[in-house]
């Protein structure tokens, strides 16, 4: 899914403040055509603002933003048929219905196919004859990704698409990215989400935001692979040398002879030493984002609390 | 064909303000006309020798000098009065909906998600606002035409237009002021109260007689025109100039503003 290709965004020390008050701060990151890029942190750490300003709806103090190799002030009405973007808080025109408002978004993109409208319509299930006053938070947002899907964007910027949905909602939203949208070639989609499952799921890459700062970014499949956590029930008691050995970064006892241990580096080595103590139970997890999450914003469920 | 469906979008947004105005503006030209009808039938049950010694009295006396001159009469009601009025509270609340309302319900950025630039956006939205203006004048002034006919008044039809149409182009700045005001605020209530104490603001040369020219609602009013037989092209041309002027302000206030 993940080709490295010329930058489909890229980014160089971007800034922006409100009011003296930094809401980024010198964001350097490029994101790869075909590329599902994740961005995790807590409340108010410029996830928004980021996506906003490469939508062109904020303006940056400092820096440059380009998008397929364009400064975004250079951007057209035209250019921006190529970015899809579904908002934290999805309000659409309320006084619309959704056949309407379907119609209304179709006006603005000549390659609008009102057949795939229709099926896409038919497949989330909403009511077309419905004013979308009616709808729920869950309904505008599907509403909102269809709409955005529709329009076959090369780049699709998502802002906490998944909140507010209950979980068979956000398989479906998921699905429907998925099936629809990075099937084709060379789309690239910029999502933010505190649903960390689901980012693991789908992202190639997650960058960890932090006061208005990008402190690590890093492809999935290493985050995975540099930290794994190692459960093991012993038969009797361990070598205390067994917890010494180097790579191990964290020991919890869960039970007597149960013990958790979290493992940065020498993997190998530690689970052989695990392994030839007796031992009753011994599984390998790979550390999942939303614990990588907790560890590098300092604590935290991921929700800013 | 962008520019065109916003100014739809914007009609249907805004179907119901305009409706309402239309509604409002129709029903007091055909008030204004009947209140006429029977003032003059009322005056003309008084007796002669009472109203002599009742015109004795000053304001009465201007009062009844309103019913000498049927035109006067309109002017005085229609656009020295209620037409620019309701015309004036029409456009508070049309540009207090338009952006800081859009700003408030997040439709904004929903709309400036679309491949549109915000030049097209403002564009759209000052041009539907010309046309319902458009449709609020006309239909207000053939209403007040054909009742003046029904009742057997001579109206001098082409003044009353032409005040009308200084009007609308003097509501019409008025409102372009009111989308720069509205633009800096995310809620239409503060909004509107601020679109509000700006049009005090700029009719407080009023005030003063040798300034009273420059206040926005004297230009409304068309009273130069209408009481001191002005030419109404100066007017004009103050009030296209005055258009251009704040539609590129609007535009630099809409391009920088943050969504």
């Amino acid at each position: 899914m993940f080709m490295m290709n010329k930058p489909c965004v890229a980014v160089k020390d971007l800034e922006k403040f409100y009011h003296a008050k930094p809401a980024l701060a010198g964001i350097t990151l490029n994101i790869q055509a075909g590329e599902i890029f994740g961005l995790v942190g807590p409340n108010g750490a410029g996830k928004t603002t980021f996506l906003k300003l490469l939508m062109g709806l904020v303006h940056p103090t400092g820096g440059t933003v380009k998008v397929f190799d364009r400064e975004l002030s250079e951007f057209t009405g035209e250019m921006r048929r190529e970015v899809g973007y579904v908002a934290e808080e999805p309000n659409l025109y309320e006084f619309m219905t959704l056949r309407e408002l379907a119609a209304f978004t179709g006006e603005f993109y000549p390659g609008w196919d009102k057949t795939r409208c229709r099926r896409y319509l038919e497949k989330i299930k909403l009511p077309v004859s419905e004013k979308i006053k009616n709808f729920s938070r869950g309904m505008k947002t599907r509403t909102a990704l269809v709409l955005a899907l529709l329009t076959q964007p090369r780049l699709l910027l998502l802002d906490e698409p998944l909140e507010g949905l209950d979980p068979i909602s956000r398989r479906e939203f998921l699905n429907l990215l998925l099936e629809e949208f990075t099937s084709l070639k060379d789309r690239t989609v910029i999502i933010s989400s505190h649903h960390l499952v689901e980012l693991e799921r789908i992202c190639d890459r997650v960058g960890f935001l932090k006061q208005g700062r990008l402190f690590k970014v890093a492809p999935m499949e290493l985050l995975k692979g540099e930290a794994k956590t190692i459960r093991v029930v012993f038969q009797k008691e361990p070598p205390a040398a067994l917890f010494h050995l180097p790579g191990i970064k964290k020991v919890q006892q869960e039970s007597k002879l149960g013990f958790l241990l979290t493992v940065e580096d020498n993997f190998s080595e530690i689970y052989e030493a695990c392994s030839q103590t007796p031992h009753f139970v011994m599984e390998v997890y790979h550390r999942n984002l939303e614990e990588l999450f907790r560890e590098y914003a300092g604590g935290g469920d991921g929700n800013g609390r | 064909m962008a520019v065109k469906e916003l100014v739809r979008k914007e009609f249907r947004h805004l179907r119901w303000i305009i409706i309402t105005g239309v509604l409002v503006n129709c029903t007091t030209a055909l008030l204004i006309v009947g209140a006429y009808y029977f003032l003059k039938k009322f005056v003309g049950q008084i007796p002669a020798e009472t109203l002599l010694m009742l015109q004795e009295i000053d304001i009465i006396h201007s009062v009844l000098s309103i019913f000498s001159d049927y035109s006067h009469y309109i002017w005085s009601q229609w656009n020295a009065k209620n037409l620019f009025q309701v015309a004036a509270l029409l456009v508070i609340i049309i540009a207090a909906t338009q952006y800081a309302g859009e700003a408030g319900k997040k439709t904004m950025t929903f709309l400036l998600s679309r491949p549109v630039n915000r030049r097209q956006v403002l564009t759209a939205k000052c041009l539907a606002v010309f046309l319902a203006l458009l449709l609020f004048f006309t239909t207000g002034t053939v209403v007040l035409l054909i009742s003046s006919r029904l009742f057997g008044y001579r109206l001098l039809n082409s003044m009353i237009v032409t005040a009308g149409f200084l009007t609308l182009l003097w509501v019409y700045v008025y409102y372009l002021v009111g989308s720069i005001v509205s633009l800096f605020f995310s809620e239409p209530l503060p909004a509107g109260v601020a679109i509000g104490l700006t049009g005090l603001l700029l009719s407080v040369p009023g005030l003063f007689g040798g300034l009273r020219p420059y206040s926005i609602f004297y230009q409304m009013k068309a009273t130069g025109y209408f009481l001191f037989a002005e030419s109404p092209f100066g007017s004009i041309i103050a009030a296209l100039v005055l258009t251009g002027i704040l539609y590129f302000a609007a535009l630099r206030v809409f391009q920088t503003r943050d969504y």
